[in-house]
Parts: structure tokens; C-alpha cells; sequence
């Protein structure tokens, strides 16, 4: 066994962040990913204010490495017909439509175990399968502001000032992780029953258990304000050494450097560093203000302090340490050509998760997905092309013809 | 905690005086753990190791004998020096699963710096992000959450069960490393934009802004998305779904809409009010809660979120359920997050064999904790 999902073939129908990061994960374990995406390219793929890179937005490129692509009408029965082969065939069904979707076209778990008995029926979504909320949209940042985590983030700035939003799509990302947990949870139930199950992933469900200021406040009973005062006064009362004191971001010479000045060695060490017999924050600061980012993060980074460099995205992969650890790899893409691609981030000595394709164009494998995988004759195969069932194959070829392959 | 939830038996190793993120420095301790501490810790087991001793050395390749995965988060080379790295682990159990987790990763040069969930967002370049959201000319500025440590914790969970798998079909283990560092890099979307576009933030936010100006007509809703005050706090709408747009258009019986009059409607709203308003309409939206108030959400009760576990020395106390609903395997919290070496006992006499005389020189001897004390703690338990 090569890789952990060799085995494994999800049907895709996942889109934007949240699902489409939980389904990459299964595909650089091994998995067979397919996406499917309606006629006109999923959400995601199309960026509406912004520019297109080889078909695709660039957060659509990082989401969606390693998968193969079906456009597939849904709303036209012999699409329907095509999904059900495709089901048959696999042993993941994943989608996060708004609620009813899947049961109008036929989807529901009932009738997708009809089709395989043993599948793994996961639905992602922003509240959930059930509950009063069921029917609402969701975003990242309404989980996010739903948790918590954005009235958290507006009280860092002013506790009586507006929520503000955190940046990184963590109400997507995280959940998302979760979610394919969740999945390699079940496909080892069922390696060991034969028995398939049904997940239900929730943004909302996910972002409250990640939230531990809800246990803070069990325990405490008290809220955010009342530990905000407590806080404060304990602040007054606590002799925090010069790197406590300085903890947060330091700017530098060419930029800003981040410490959680908690290490009580450090000071013994930088005076022993240093010649001196006292430490000040001031003499600290100064010491450090004509350093380069480079320079402060490996002076505090050597004294034992947590600290780190600063980057933009834009500049965090030239760093040396995330190269060493080979986490930038390269794909190629049909009408970028080679591109660069961040590896799978964690490093598993027998099974090492794997990139091995770039985020496909719409319709990319349609042929190979339904002649190959489903069995299909060429002259079925046209029939759907010609019904707009699927992608104009013509179009896929015009984008492929070009594609000069290493 | 997830793996424990999924139903694995979690065996919690901690120091002689309490593992780091048990005592609370700076602020009050409840039941001998600090508030994360009980978050963090539901449906494990405790037991105290003097790993400082030969003796407890020798206990933790005793209970590595009988384990399928173990995990670590120490200073890089704190394994190797204690005689537990992957190739002495393997000698004692040849499939072991050893997972290491670390701020930086077993390898590359920063590999012996220290690292906290702050850290690993400033390097991934999220700091950075979240400063320019405010003034791109000023500082970084930090997320709340540590998304630094919860996300790649997840990955780690991931991870572990994948090679669990694994070793079930072809009885290997192997050796898992991660770090944050590679994983908040990993989650990091803005690199593949830089990649893609080959434009840096700078550029690209110029880009943006003249987009903006050219633009037609951009919707008033899009335009008005964000935390909006209402009578009783704020509400997050997260705009532009066109459906929605007419909706609220009809719904206000007018022809264009304005951010004023969208205000002006909701200004008098409770935030629930105003939240089901938006929600019922196709908008995504929320109520800024404080976390304190989202276990009274009606939505978080109907999933069931909210559990209760029994804790020796504060008694029942509320708990959040395993978040992902799975029909035949539902998670599982089943018990507090644990006193220090609270099962030591349980642990060493049953699980491992000693005997009562074996195990009381281990106490005497300093190698696990002074049974009394938690004796002690758990005598006025009524469970």
C-alpha cells in the first residue's frame, strides 16, 4: 500500500473553501478526488472581482490541488443518471449545497445508499443538518462572528468598539480539517464493519468547540468584561521581566519581528550574552531596532525565546526553514505551466501525503471519468457533450493542446 | 482530545508538578487546572512520570509496550536525550504510531527554536494580514483564537488516523511530524495568490482599489457588509447574494437600496431581530456573540453542543460535544478533564500488571505521584 487512500474514490461536490480544503487533504493522502462542478464553473473557480489565472481565481488554485474535474448539469436528468453511475462507483459522496439540494435532486442519503450501501455520506455546511438555523447561509466570518472570535478580536482593540474580523479563513479551514478527520474516522469503521455512515459537519458546531473562552466562562461564571477587570489588576500586581514586557510585535530595521516573551532563562542568557548585570526592556529594544528582521528573530529565536519573523504571504515561502522543509513543491498546469504548489503539511515516514496535479480546468477529466471510469461509448459520451450534459469537450481540448508535459 | 472522543484511551503524561497549560500563571486555577486546561482535556487519563528518573523512563517504555500511537510536543531533542526517540520507541513496539509536534518540525535550522501559536500565525504571514486590515503602513497585529495551535492540532488528529489505517492494512506505524510552521504556511491562500499573480499585497491592493473606481454600480450591499450596530450590539452581514438583494428590495418596498436605509431598518433591531431579518432572506449573517453567550444559542442547543461531565472536585460541569455528527460512530465526551495523575493507579496496577508493593515503591520513590493527595481529592467525589 502506497498511499493511505489508494483505495478511496470521493465524488466531489464541494465548493468555495470549507469543503474543497477538507477533500485536497483526502487527495494528497491518496485519494481519488473528483470534482464536479455545474456548466459554468463552481463558486470558487469564478473570481467576480478579481482576475482569472488559467481559468481559475488564485485561492481557487491553491484549494484544489490534486483532484480530477467533471462539469456536470445537474439540473438535466441525464446528468442526474450520470451522478448515480459515479456513486456507485465510490466510496465518498461529499457536498455542502444549501440544505434540500441534494434530497431535490435525488441525493439524499437514502437514496445515494441505494445506489452504494456502504457509502460515506458527509455534508458540509455553515449550521448543520438540523437545528433552527438549518436553512441559513454561512461564510467563514459569520461562523467566526457567531463563535466568538470576532467580538474577541474588536475587544483586543477597544472592548467597547465594534467586532472586527480575523483574516485566514480559519471558520473555513478549520472545520474543514476537521471534516476529513471526520471522513478517515469513518472509512476505517468501515474497512473494520462494512458499514458506511453519514457525517455531518457544521462551521458553526466546529468554531464554538474550538472556542475555550466558553469553558473559561463555565467554570468562572463570570463574562468577558468581568475577567477583562480581574485581568487588568493582576497586570498591576505582576513583575514581568523585560522580555515579558516587550512581548507583541517589535519593529526592526526592515520590518517587524513577533516574541511571547515567556521563557525566564532568556534574561539569565542575554545577560550572560550581553556582559551585563541588569536587563532593561529599553536596552533590549535597543539593541535590536538596527537589526534586520533575519538578525532580531535568531538573536531573541537563540536565547530560547518564542519568536518570529514577520512575513507577508508574499515573501513567508522565500524563508529558508520552510524550504528546507521541502513544503514548496511545483505542478503543472495546462495553460500556466509549472507552478508553484505548497506540499502536503505533514511529514509521514511510510506514507508521505503527495502533490501531484494543479487545480484542474472545468471539465478536465470528463472524458476519462466517463469513458474509463463509467464504461461509456464514445458515441455516449458525444450524446452528453451535445445535450449539455457535460462540458463542451472541444473547448477542454483547445485549453489541452498547448500543454507542452515534462 | 479528538482521538479521545473518537473513542481511543488517551493516556495524559504529565510532570511531577503539572504539565505546562495545567497551571494557570496569571490567573485563577479551578479544580487544579486552569479553565483551557479543562477545555483542552476532556476523556483522558492521568498519570504523573518523574521522566527526570531511570525508573520512569522504564514506566513509559512499560506503557509504550501496550500503546498504539504516542505523541510529544517537547523541545526538539528532548526525546532523543530521554532514550524515546522513533528507533528506541520501535525497539519496544515495532508498529508504534510516534507523532511529533513542534513549532518549526523535526528538521531545518529553526528546528530548536520555540514556538506558540502567536508565532507560527506571524510566519505564516497572518499577523502581517491582519495588521493591513487596519493600516497596511502600520503594525502586524494577532489573531484571537490560537488557530496557531487548533488547526494544526486538527491536521495532527488527521494525520494520525490516517496512519492508523495504514498500519491496520499492512501492520506498519510510522513516524508523523508536524509542524505549525508548515501548516499555517500550508493554509495560507495568500501565497498561491502571490504565486499565481506574481503581485505582492501592496500591488495587489492597488489593483483592487481601481477595480473599485471602474466598477459599476457596486451593490449597496456589498458596500454595507460588515459588523453593523444594532440596538443591543452588532450583527455581522456578510453581503452579496443577489436573490437576497431583491428580497430585501421588495421586502422594503423600494427600487434601489441604500446603506442608510438598510441601517436605519435595522437600527432598532435586536440582534436576533436583525439576524433572522437578513437570514430568512438568503443573506449570510450573525450575532456578534461574546463566547460567553453562544451556549444559549438556540442553534447550539438543538445540535446538541453542550455536554456534561463529572469532575471529582467541581462536580457536574458543562463540556462541548465532539463537533462532527457522525451517524454510527458519534463522538463521545465522557469524562473531565483529569486531576493530576488521577488514574495512575488504574494505569500501572491494571493496565501494566505491577503489583501493589510494585506500585507503591514507584510513589515512595518519586516516580509517579503521592497517591494521597489524589486519593484525597477524590474522596468527597460522588460520582
Amino acid at each position: 500500500m502506497k498511499t493511505i487512500l489508494e483505495d478511496i474514490r470521493v465524488i466531489d461536490l464541494t465548493h468555495v473553501w470549507f469543503g474543497p480544503w477538507c477533500t485536497m487533504m483526502l487527495a494528497e493522502m491518496g485519494a481519488e478526488v473528483i470534482k464536479v462542478e455545474p456548466p459554468w464553473g463552481a463558486l470558487g473557480r469564478i473570481e467576480e472581482f478579481g482576475p482569472m489565472y488559467g481559468g481559475a481565481a488564485p485561492t481557487f488554485h491553491h484549494l484544489n490541488l490534486n483532484k480530477k474535474d467533471i462539469a456536470i448539469n445537474l439540473k438535466d436528468p441525464e446528468g442526474i443518471k450520470l451522478m448515480k453511475e459515479l456513486i456507485k462507483k465510490s466510496d465518498v459522496i461529499i457536498s455542502n449545497f444549501a440544505p434540500g439540494t441534494m434530497e431535490k435532486m435525488g441525493f439524499s442519503y437514502e437514496e445515494c445508499i441505494k445506489l452504494r450501501p456502504n457509502i460515506i455520506y458527509a455534508v458540509l455546511s455553515g449550521f448543520g443538518d438540523t437545528g433552527p438555523y438549518r436553512t441559513y447561509s454561512s461564510y467563514a466570518v459569520v461562523a467566526e462572528a457567531f463563535a466568538g472570535f470576532a467580538r474577541a478580536q474588536g475587544d483586543r482593540d477597544d472592548p467597547n468598539g465594534p467586532p472586527k474580523g480575523m483574516v485566514g479563513a480559519f471558520g473555513d479551514l478549520a472545520p474543514g480539517t476537521l471534516a476529513a478527520m471526520a471522513i478517515l474516522g469513518a472509512i476505517r469503521y468501515r474497512d473494520k464493519t462494512g458499514e458506511g455512515q453519514k457525517i455531518d459537519c457544521a462551521q458553526y458546531d466546529s468554531m464554538f468547540a474550538y472556542n475555550t473562552s466558553v469553558t473559561n466562562y463555565w467554570l468562572s461564571g463570570k463574562t468577558e468584561a468581568e475577567r477583562r477587570v480581574e485581568e487588568e489588576e493582576r497586570k498591576k500586581q505582576r513583575q514581568l521581566d523585560p522580555f515579558q514586557q516587550i512581548t507583541g510585535y517589535i519593529k526592526v530595521k526592515d520590518g517587524y519581528i513577533e516574541t511571547s516573551g515567556l521563557r525566564a532563562k532568556a534574561v539569565d542568557a542575554l545577560k550572560a550574552k550581553m556582559g551585563v548585570e541588569e536587563i532593561t526592556k529599553e536596552m533590549i529594544l535597543q539593541r535590536v531596532e538596527n537589526m534586520t528582521r533575519d538578525e532580531a528573530f535568531h538573536f531573541f529565536a537563540e536565547l530560547g525565546l518564542p519568536t518570529s519573523i514577520v512575513y507577508y504571504a508574499s515573501e513567508s515561502w522565500k524563508d529558508q526553514h520552510i524550504n528546507s522543509r521541502e513544503m514548496i513543491t511545483e505542478v503543472d498546469h495546462p495553460l500556466l505551466g509549472k507552478i508553484k504548489a505548497i506540499n502536503f503539511p505533514l511529514k509521514m515516514s511510510k506514507t508521505p501525503g503527495k502533490v501531484l496535479s494543479a487545480a484542474p480546468l472545468l471539465g478536465q477529466h470528463q472524458r476519462e471519468i466517463v469513458m474509463s471510469l463509467l464504461g461509456y461509448s464514445q458515441e455516449e459520451f458525444d450524446k452528453l457533450v451535445q445535450g449539455g450534459v457535460i462540458a463542451y469537450q472541444p473547448d477542454i481540448d483547445k485549453q489541452l493542446e498547448n500543454w507542452k508535459r515534462q | 482530545m479528538m482521538l479521545a472522543e473518537m473513542g481511543a484511551e488517551v493516556i495524559k503524561v504529565e510532570p511531577p508538578w503539572g504539565a505546562l497549560g495545567r497551571i494557570e500563571e496569571r490567573g485563577p486555577m479551578y479544580g487544579g487546572a486552569a479553565p483551557t486546561f479543562h477545555h483542552l482535556n476532556l476523556g483522558k487519563k492521568d498519570i504523573v512520570i518523574n521522566l527526570k528518573e531511570p525508573k520512569g523512563i522504564e514506566l513509559v517504555k512499560k506503557l509504550l509496550a501496550k500503546s498504539d500511537v504516542i505523541i510529544s510536543n517537547f523541545a526538539p531533542g528532548t526525546m532523543e536525550k530521554m532514550g524515546l526517540d522513533y528507533d528506541e520507541c520501535k525497539k519496544v513496539r515495532p508498529n508504534i504510531i510516534y507523532g511529533v509536534i513542534s513549532g518549526f518540525g523535526d528538521t531545518g535550522p529553526y528546528r530548536p527554536y520555540s514556538s506558540y501559536a502567536p508565532v507560527a500565525e506571524a510566519i505564516a504571514g497572518f499577523a502581517r494580514q491582519m495588521g493591513d486590515t487596519i493600516d497596511p503602513a502600520g503594525p502586524p497585529k494577532g489573531l484571537v483564537g490560537f488557530f496557531g495551535d487548533l488547526a494544526p492540532g486538527t491536521l495532527m488528529a488527521m494525520a494520525v488516523i490516517a496512519a492508523i489505517r495504514y498500519r491496520d492494512k499492512t501492520g506498519k506505524g510510522q513516524k508523523i511530524d508536524l509542524a505549525q510552521f508548515d501548516s499555517m504556511f500550508a493554509y495560507n491562500t495568500g501565497v498561491t495568490t502571490f504565486w499565481v499573480t506574481g503581485k505582492n499585497e501592496a500591488e495587489r491592493k492597488k489593483d483592487d482599489e481601481e477595480r473599485k473606481k471602474n466598477a459599476p454600480d457596486r451593490d449597496p450591499i456589498q458596500q454595507i457588509g460588515g459588523y453593523l450596530k444594532v440596538k443591543d450590539g452588532y450583527i455581522m452581514v456578510a453581503g452579496m447574494r443577489p436573490k437576497a438583494i431583491d428580497a430585501l428590495k421588495e421586502k422594503l418596498k423600494v427600487e434601489e437600496l441604500t446603506k442608510e436605509l438598510v441601517l436605519e431598518t435595522i437600527a432598532n433591531m435586536t440582534r436576533m431581530e436583525a439576524f433572522h431579518f437578513f437570514a430568512e432572506m438568503g443573506m449570510p449573517c450573525s450575532p456578534c456573540y461574546y463566547a460567553s453567550e453562544t451556549p444559549d444559542d438556540p442553534q447550539i442547543i438543538a445540535r446538541e453542543m453542550i455536554t456534561q461531565v463529572d469532575h471529582p472536585i467541581l462536580g457536574k460541569m458543562k463540556a462541548i460535544n465532539f463537533p462532527v455528527k457522525m451517524s454510527e460512530t458519534p463522538g463521545k465526551v465522557l469524562s473531565a478533564a483529569p486531576l493530576l495523575g488521577q488514574h495512575q493507579k488504574e494505569i500501572i496496577t491494571q493496565l501494566l500488571g505491577y503489583s501493589q508493593e510494585e506500585f507503591e515503591a514507584l510513589v515512595q520513590g518519586g516516580i509517579i505521584a503521592y497517591q494521597p493527595d489524589i486519593d484525597k481529592q477524590i474522596e468527597n467525589w460522588k460520582k
